[in-house]
């Protein structure tokens, strides 16, 4: 009976070897990256660093569809930092507030209202040149 | 081929600012611009802004884009190019994040410097044997010689700024980025060299009255 007893109280000792796991649902923020094409950044190393962190609050790789996922724990500005072998890479910069939530409109980015204006601060740029130098053409003659 | 933020250390950026500023200084001192040519100058770096955001899939799971650097400097010299590239790739990083703040300046010396006028030294090396090789090979150096120059200023960030063995900012080593930079730059190297053939030739019929052969 004692040596069931020992092997009873033995065994209990052995639960801490043991890996327990629980399965929830929880508020995660998702960061899809692309370069315009479906599922063209997956399986790339990233970071996830939690506000004002040094040390990485996640390590890992994007998904099968170029996806990071994570579960922040503190209201401020995360940072996502993705990378690839081949210099590719990109740091987001994510606003969390005291919820846990993120404003998805304010971390999106249009890409196509960018280009318009990218390509009429050019041609702004170079009209300002063009207007400057005529004017100088014109005083000399 | 735009290096994002967070990639490149102090040791290699800092000197980096100083390169490309006295390069840019150089440019504005150099630079004679005819009237005439700067709506086209616009036009066309209009174009190579659009064509630097189009991701093209390769085969392996990387991306990469066009340039258009060859095109302006063939068409309006290497110092006008560099410049213009340069202004195209600030307002990339500023707008889409497309290359970062702190390896702008790194950007610049190996997109804008080194493609501008590896692509005009090339054409006259090659202009002798024929003017179409000329263009192309034009074309194809000017995103050949800047892939080597990212993949390895990407692949010295571990030997420049580790700590106890962990790089604190690019993390793979020139035994990793130079094959995997480089060699899928010589496959778009060569679309970009056609493009570059096709631009240049399709530019100067059309607008003859800018280019006074």
């Amino acid at each position: 009976m004692k040596i069931v007893f020992l092997l009873i109280v033995f065994a209990t000792l052995l639960f801490s070897h043991n890996l327990e796991h629980t399965i929830s649902k929880g508020q995660s923020v998702v960061v899809f990256f692309s370069f315009g094409h479906e599922d063209d950044f997956s399986f790339q190393s990233y970071e996830v660093y939690a506000p004002n962190a040094e040390i990485p609050f996640a390590v890992g790789r994007t998904d099968t569809h170029s996806r990071v996922s994570f579960l922040p724990n503190a209201a401020g500005e995360w940072r996502v930092k993705v990378f690839s072998e081949d210099g590719h890479g990109k740091i987001v910069e994510i606003e969390v507030d005291e919820n846990m939530l993120v404003d998805i409109d304010a971390n999106n980015n249009n890409t196509f209202i960018k280009t318009l204006i990218g390509i009429m601060i050019l041609f702004g740029i170079f009209g300002l040149i063009y207007i400057k130098k005529k004017d100088k053409k014109n005083e000399k003659n | 081929m735009h290096i994002p933020d967070g990639f490149i250390s102090p040791q290699i950026y800092i000197p980096a600012i100083a390169i490309s500023a006295s390069l840019l200084a150089l440019a504005y001192k150099k630079i004679e611009l005819d009237v005439e040519k700067i709506p086209l100058i616009a036009g066309v770096s209009a174009i190579s802004f659009v064509m630097m955001l189009i991701a093209i899939p390769f085969p392996g799971g990387t991306t990469m884009h066009l340039g258009g650097v060859a095109i302006i400097s063939l068409l309006f010299g290497p110092w006008i190019a560099f410049s213009s590239i340069s202004l195209v790739l600030l307002i990339q990083a500023l707008l889409f994040g497309e290359g970062g703040i702190t390896s702008y300046p790194i950007n610049i010396i190996a997109m804008a410097y080194i493609g501008s006028f590896s692509s005009y030294w090339f054409y006259r090396l090659f202009v002798t044997r024929s003017k179409n090789i000329a263009i192309f090979m034009a074309g194809w150096s000017s995103i050949f010689f800047p892939s080597i120059i990212i993949a390895v200023v990407l692949g010295v960030q571990p030997l420049v700024a580790s700590v106890d063995g962990t790089p604190l900012y690019f993390p793979f080593g020139l035994s990793v980025t130079l094959p995997s930079v480089v060699v899928p730059h010589i496959f778009i190297a060569i679309i970009e060299g056609l493009v570059t053939l096709s631009s240049v030739k399709f530019l100067k019929t059309q607008f003859r009255s800018v280019f006074s052969e």
